[in-house]
């Protein structure tokens, strides 16, 4: 049970920092399809598009009920947002001190404790990917294992959810990765060890189609096998390069360092665009009912 | 008497900085939304009836509209008691379109009491840019518009339900 009420979260979402900087930087890949809704009233007067002060009541009402009654699954989808989120932060700071393993030749053993970075990336690449299809079916209300009516979707995808996919594809996949990100997420899922001592894995296990660990990432790899030629796709059609993501991004942050690997982690740890755009997706999704029940 | 005075004043002090506290923490206003808060989390034994099993969603889909002369249907939402597709034409969002079962959210019903309009034979109410019918007094249909979607097209919609069929669901 959230121990903040729905409209306190959306309230708190930031007009500005970080995390809106960078998503403004990615506005490049997915012109004009996000914007920074935030705030809970203004939220509904946004989707609503009315200023209907008893239509406002009862939808913001309503909104309020949905998301306290657990069973509807969105308070799940918001926690995995958050998990996802903490994916991010903390495998960035693995990133980092195995960069310093590298560099440094005494902290060499480092590498005994830390994974590889590009093997702890391509974990947390593809494990970012699935969530955003555990909780496409949570918010949708669709079965947990359904990858074909998420592929489906991904077609429909438009605001803060194409810009979230963006987002992994550019932050989490081809700029810590480089342009062989899809390999190297088609081989993470063969590695159920790497998996089993991954602590986001351990967190959402038990939210995967699954009886044990193989088959659980073995769904993770069914899941990222069908989602892998969109972002193809994605990549090619809008001529992303690790290059342009971060010249683009460089206009809004300061970045001094050339290393590309380096500002994938520093984004990464500085920025939560995964539960920022998580939270966006999720009210206007249960403003939308609330417009269909009220 | 100066002692007296000066503990007067420490306790006045005192007094004002706690009244500027209370005041500084009860500057932000209550939401308008936290009176729906504190009900939908009292335990489910003191909140208002609301059915808990209500028709699944995916029961409504076959009486949605289909694609028509430029526009589609595209299903969006399957929870239990609704059903939400997104009404588009040449590809923009112009009304979403939903079945509901009111049994799990009985509020809904109350507008129905002063509807003196049909459409399809079916009472029918506009609430905000919601034009909505009743089915068999309990499964709720309705077109929120998008702006610029006007109210005859969202009446034109409705109809394209198959309310009829609807009537019969259980």
């Amino acid at each position: 049970m959230s121990d903040k009420p729905i409209y306190e979260i959306v309230d708190e979402l930031p007009e500005g920092g970080m995390t809106v900087m960078l998503l403004k930087a990615l506005d490049f890949v997915v012109p004009g399809q996000w914007q920074n809704v935030v705030g809970f009233e203004n939220s509904i007067r946004i989707y609503t598009g009315t200023d209907d002060e008893a239509y406002i009541q009862a939808v913001g009402d309503r909104v309020v009920h949905l998301f306290n009654d657990t069973s509807n699954g969105y308070q799940r989808a918001l926690w995995l947002y958050g998990v996802a989120n903490s994916a991010g932060g903390m495998l960035g700071t693995a990133a980092m001190a195995n960069k310093i393993g590298e560099s440094v030749s005494f902290l060499g053993f480092l590498d005994k404790i830390t994974p590889k970075a590009d093997t702890a990336q391509s974990i947390d690449f593809t494990l970012k990917t699935v969530i955003e299809l555990l909780c496409f079916c949570q918010i949708n209300g669709i079965p947990g294992d359904s990858i074909g009516d998420f592929v489906g979707a991904l077609g429909e995808y438009g605001g803060d959810a194409l810009m979230r996919m963006a987002a992994i594809v550019s932050v989490d996949g081809l700029l810590p990765l480089g342009p062989d990100f899809l390999k190297m997420g088609d081989a993470a899922v063969s590695r159920i060890a790497d998996f089993e001592s991954n602590p986001i894995f351990g967190k959402i296990a038990s939210y995967i189609p699954g009886g044990d660990s193989a088959s659980k990432v073995g769904f993770i790899g069914q899941a990222f096998g069908s989602v892998r030629d969109w972002m193809d796709n994605f990549v090619q059609s809008r001529g992303l390069t690790r290059e342009g993501i971060v010249g683009s991004v460089r206009n809004y942050i300061d970045i001094t360092d050339d290393k590309l690997d380096y500002v994938g982690a520093f984004l990464d740890m500085t920025t939560n665009y995964y539960e920022h755009t998580g939270v966006q997706t999720l009210t206007r999704r249960m403003i939308e009912r609330a417009m269909g029940e009220v | 008497m100066t002692f007296r005075r000066s503990a007067l004043s420490v306790i006045l002090t005192a007094v004002f900085a706690a009244l500027a506290i209370t005041a500084g923490c009860s500057s932000k206003p209550p939401s308008r939304f936290e009176k729906a808060q504190q009900e939908s989390t009292k335990p489910k034994d003191q909140q208002a009836p609301a059915n808990q099993n209500p028709t699944a969603g995916g029961n409504f889909n076959k009486f949605f509209p289909k694609a028509d002369a430029g526009y589609t249907v595209t299903f969006a939402q399957e929870k239990k008691g609704f059903s939400q597709a997104s009404l588009k034409k040449d590809g923009k969002e112009v009304a979403l379109l939903s079945v509901s079962d009111t049994t799990a959210n009985p509020t809904s019903l109350d507008k129905y009491k002063t509807s003196t309009t049909k459409i399809g034979g079916h009472p029918s109410v506009q609430f905000g840019p919601n034009t909505s019918v009743l089915v068999n007094g309990r499964y709720q249909v309705t077109v929120a518009a998008k702006p610029g979607f006007a109210k005859p097209d969202a009446e034109k919609w409705l109809q394209k339900f198959d309310l009829a069929g609807l009537a019969t669901l259980k």
